[in-house]
């Protein structure tokens, strides 16, 4: 809400001032340490669990990946250990589990002398109950929104991410996070509006309702605060608060995943 | 109270012993009638010997019997003598003539412009609107917050903002006080304007140094605005019509010599010009702002005055019914001055301040409605007691309670059970006493104390918290109940020595506290940015500020030059944990870390007040920083309105009685800032990587404007002039913000895109001024 608003405000503010411009400058950044990344994942869907490891690099380089290879990945699962396979360069998978809701993981990363861990205990599945598309005015455009349903779970602090993708059409994805503030228990009915307007009948959307950890909410929250467009508003942007130890960038989810897909008529 | 009266009277008995009698009395300008505030009254026979008139243009002297010329005088006006012989207490007003800027007048100086010099005060700064209306401005559309930051010491928050930093504070740690009533947010229209029309305004102060005792409540300055009390002599109009916004003043005599009115008003139309547009989207949507001054004064007798002041503005921004968003302030002001004997004056004010701003969303079938609130009921008790030519005492009390709605949220959908955070409530008093004592014609040292307690009281959930910002316990405080109280002594102490005629030196020392603190975390601030009190977790701010300055003038007191020097140390100063949710958080005090703050500088001011040419060069070279334990290692990192210099050059010109020309030139070094120094992938998606706050800087910012103002008709009941300006002149591309983002056009890298906002803006404004 906040957000929007201020996105909002920051565009008429934009409009107003006709005269603002944009232009592409050289800046001399400094160089900066090359810190590891850690993408690590495990959900309840088989061959799921996945680590990517990386690192960071200069502002001013390309954006070539810069994949650490031969680290020593291992995750407990309630007390059984496994060890993942460098299935690519800094590509660490492990194809024969299928993560259990209520389990609590733990990845340990053994990366150039240096131990990353982090725990995470996947919550419990909520899948969407229906989705449909519909359409709505927003301001002056007619948009297509895609409506989904799912029952929250009383009692508890529920953390969820949503995944929109509408064929790939748009090249960026948002961070769509959500948590059950606002409607603890309830039967939840949601809404994504599509500002896509290349889409025609026959497309297939896809929605995808995530089921994540509190610390992994934090982490995409603060992410998200940063790759927003107005990142330059920020009095101080800062790095994501990542559930990692050892002061690796990224994090580490155990999440449930339900999916859906609606074709999109005339 | 107790320990004051005792001083007092200790002081008077030591003062009584020879008979002194006072001259008093009102000094007022001779066409308007209003009071003019801060005129100067010496005597001939005595050198060092003055008083200054009070912010009702009051003053008392006390001197023994005798024979004597006094001297009344305030800048721009033309002095004057007047005997007295001094047997008995005598009532003395003035009416001085307003020296008006054209050519066969500017050799007229008035004899006491060396206050600068004789001031105990240091780090204070006067504007008149005068000076106001003839410096370029964004838009064209005068305004004082833009114009104080063009002095020294004294930073504005980002390119076209009324917002300002002082001294290395931030923007919430000023004092914005509106004929006594604190304004809590002075910017209309995202900044770009700020709330004082400059039309409706008689005086303004900005303390940056050693703030008086009767101010309290901010740790960095006080910014003290006066509204004009309406013309007493006889009927005005005057306005004037922009291209952004136009504006009327209508004052007025009441009863001749004894009440009078004063109404100004103000609107922008940029939304009308959004009406024009071909895009259907920019013609249903709403911006603009409006305010209204209202003053109303009444002279019972020669003792008793009563002013009723009021101030009423609202930004306006929407779209069709789809999306409303409007906030503004309120305030209003009932004053009663008593004068107990002509040596004790006294002021009684009730006020109230209120800022809101309301949100409604209405689109998808959600209907959602956010609003929130700060109100403050002040109720203020000030004496003044013009003891004898050496002290000059002031003392009072002063008891505000607040009331703090931090988000209400109601509607349907899907917030239909969503909480509103609990109102909370503050109850802040203080008493003060302060001596001004002149040791000798040289030495004056003015020393004073501020005592403030500050209670959080109940109703509400009182929370505490853990390290990590988790709630720890949770309990209900009733109704009334003192959950927490502070108790602060403010001492102010300085001192100013007159060297000779022409120099002088000072020295200050101020404790300051503040118990309400902003909560923003985007760099220009926001309208739905919050307050809240200190309470069982954020303790007051503390501010402990060191001044010492060098005055001398030259020429007959024709070129004021001045070096002042601060060191400021600032404690419980507020910052967020990463991700912090400041708005709608019922425990938004998790979301707190605290830490400290220095700020240090050096002040140079040339500054010349009389002549054709007026103006000044100020140069600022300062040092502000903050340290918290989780920010960059615990380590102190500059401040974002961190700048190592500052320039600003200010001139303005007579050309001839018809035509005066302004300019002014800023140059600094660009704010402290938060750059990325590398990046990574998440998601397929580059992200940047920071390592430290603020360790790099935004280009440097410099900028001219010129302006010009031809005066068409001046006559007995007319006046008109059109004034045009350049706001940037030189169409410099200063950076407003610096984005970091994938380059389009050279897929695989990225860039860093600069935003500037505006090139040249021509403004052009007709004023008028019917009398």
């Amino acid at each position: 809400m906040r957000n929007s608003i201020n996105k909002i405000l920051f565009i008429v503010s934009g409009i107003i001032l006709l005269s603002s411009c944009e232009q592409v400058i050289e800046l001399d950044l400094r160089d900066s340490d090359a810190r590891i990344v850690v993408e690590g994942s495990i959900t309840d869907e088989p061959g799921s669990c996945r680590v990517k490891i990386s690192r960071v690099v200069n502002y001013d380089a390309a954006n070539t990946p810069n994949p650490v290879s031969g680290a020593n990945v291992t995750l407990i699962d309630n007390g059984t250990s496994y060890i993942l396979e460098e299935a690519a360069p800094g590509l660490y998978e492990l194809p024969l589990l299928t993560g259990v809701p209520g389990h609590t993981y733990q990845l340990s990363v053994l990366a150039n002398g240096n131990i990353y861990n982090a725990t995470c205990k996947m919550p419990e599945k909520i899948s969407i109950d229906t989705l449909y598309l519909d359409e709505e005015v927003f301001f002056v455009d007619t948009n297509l929104t895609a409506n989904f349903e799912f029952q929250d779970i009383s009692g508890i602090r529920n953390f969820y991410r949503y995944i929109y993708d509408d064929n790939e059409k748009n090249a960026r994805r948002n961070i769509l996070i959500d948590d059950d503030t606002f409607y603890d228990g309830q039967l939840v009915e949601q809404l994504i509006v599509s500002f896509n307007d290349q889409i025609e009948a026959g497309d297939t959307i896809r929605l995808e309702l995530w089921c994540i950890d509190e610390a992994v909410h934090l982490y995409y929250k603060t992410l998200a605060s940063i790759i927003d467009g107005s990142s330059g508003q920020l009095a101080a942007p800062a790095n994501p608060t990542s559930n990692l130890s050892g002061g690796a960038m990224g994090y580490f989810s155990a999440h449930t995943v339900s999916k859906r897909t609606v074709i999109v008529t005339e | 109270m107790k320990y004051f009266l005792s001083l007092f009277l200790l002081i008077y008995s030591l003062s009584i012993y020879s008979q002194n009698f006072s001259v008093s009395g009102t000094i007022k300008d001779s066409k308007t009638g209003e009071e003019l505030i801060g005129a100067i009254i010496s005597v001939k026979e005595l050198p060092g010997t003055g008083v200054a008139a009070n912010a009702y243009g009051y003053y008392s002297l006390i001197l023994k019997p005798g024979k004597y010329t006094l001297n009344y005088s305030y800048v721009g006006y033309e002095s004057v003598e007047k005997q007295v012989d001094l047997k008995a207490d005598i009532k003395l007003n003035m009416n001085l003539v307003y020296a008006e800027q054209t050519l066969k007048t500017v050799e007229i100086k008035a004899e006491r412009a060396d206050e600068n010099l004789s001031r105990t005060q240091m780090g204070v700064e006067k504007l008149s609107p005068r000076e106001i209306k003839q410096i370029p401005v964004l838009f064209g559309e005068q305004d004082v917050l833009k114009t104080i930051q063009l002095l020294p010491g004294v930073q504005g928050a980002g390119e076209g903002n009324a917002g300002f930093f002082v001294r290395g504070g931030s923007a919430d740690q000023n004092l914005i006080l509106l004929d006594e009533a604190p304004v809590y947010n002075a910017s209309h229209l995202l900044g770009f304007f700020s709330v004082f029309n400059s039309d409706a305004i008689k005086d303004v102060t900005l303390y940056k140094g050693t703030m008086p005792a009767e101010f309290g409540g901010r740790i960095s300055s006080v910014l003290d605005v006066k509204m004009n009390d309406g013309n007493q002599n006889r009927f005005n109009a005057k306005g004037g019509i922009g291209l952004i916004s136009s504006r009327l003043t209508l004052e007025a005599p009441i009863v001749k010599d004894r009440s009078s009115f004063i109404i100004s008003g103000r609107r922008t139309y940029a939304d009308v010009f959004l009406k024009l547009s071909q895009d259907s989207g920019l013609r249903q949507s709403r911006l603009y702002f409006y305010d209204l001054n209202t003053k109303f004064n009444y002279k019972i007798n020669e003792k008793n005055r009563i002013f009723v002041s009021g101030y009423f503005g609202r930004d306006n921004f929407g779209f069709s019914d789809v999306f409303k968003f409007d906030w503004g302030n309120a305030t209003g002001t009932l004053r009663w001055n008593h004068l107990f004997s002509d040596r004790l004056f006294s002021n009684t004010s009730a006020i109230v301040s209120n800022y809101d701003y309301q949100i409604s969303v209405n689109a998808g079938g959600q209907e959602v409605n956010i609003s929130s609130t700060i109100r403050d009921y002040n109720f203020k008790q000030d004496y003044q007691w013009f003891l004898s030519n050496n002290h000059t005492l002031k003392f009072g009390w002063n008891s505000i309670y607040h009331i703090f709605i931090p988000g209400q949220i109601s509607g349907n959908g899907f917030l239909e059970n969503a909480i509103s955070n609990e109102k909370r409530y503050a109850w802040e008093n203080s008493i003060y006493g302060s001596d001004e004592w002149k040791v000798n014609p040289q030495l004056t040292v003015g020393y004073g104390l501020r005592l403030t307690s500050f209670s959080y009281i109940g109703p509400g959930t009182i929370y505490t918290y853990t390290p990590e910002g988790e709630v720890n316990t949770e309990r209900t405080a009733g109704n009334g109940e003192f959950v927490k109280t502070y108790f602060n002594p403010e001492p102010r102490i300085n001192a100013s020595y007159r060297i000779d005629e022409l120099q002088s030196v000072k020295a200050g020392y101020a404790r300051t506290v503040q118990n309400l603190h902003l909560l923003s975390n985007t760099t220009s601030g926001n309208p739905t940015d919050i307050w809240i009190p200190s309470s069982n977790n954020v303790k007051p701010e503390l501010g402990d500020q060191y001044s010492i300055g060098y005055f001398r003038n030259l020429e007959n007191n024709k070129y004021e030059l001045s070096a002042e020097s601060y060191y400021k140390s600032l404690y419980n100063q507020i910052d967020y944990r990463n991700g912090a949710d400041l708005a709608f958080n019922q425990l938004v005090e998790g979301e707190l870390v605290y830490g400290t703050g220095r700020a240090y500088g050096l002040e140079l001011l040339a500054r010349k007040k009389i002549g054709r040419l007026t103006g000044w060069i100020g140069y600022t070279l300062a040092r502000t920083e903050r340290k918290f334990d989780d920010i960059n290692e615990g380590k102190y990192y500059p401040a974002r309105q961190d700048r190592t210099h500052d320039i600003s050059i200010v001139a303005m010109y007579t050309l001839s009685p018809k035509i005066a020309l302004s300019a002014n030139w800023v140059y600094y070094t660009g704010n402290a800032v938060t750059f990325p120094s590398g990046k990574y992938e998440i998601e397929g998606q580059t992200i940047n990587y920071y390592t430290e706050r603020n360790g790099y800087r935004m280009p440097a910012y410099h900028r001219l404007d010129l302006g010009l103002t031809w005066y068409r008709k001046n006559t007995e009941t007319y006046e008109s002039n059109w004034n045009l300006s350049f706001y940037n002149a030189y169409a410099r591309r200063n950076a407003y913000t610096i984005n970091f983002r994938d380059s389009e056009t050279n897929p695989g890298t990225t860039e860093a895109v600069k935003l500037s906002l505006f090139r040249i803006v021509p403004s052009l404004t007709y004023n008028f001024h019917f009398k």
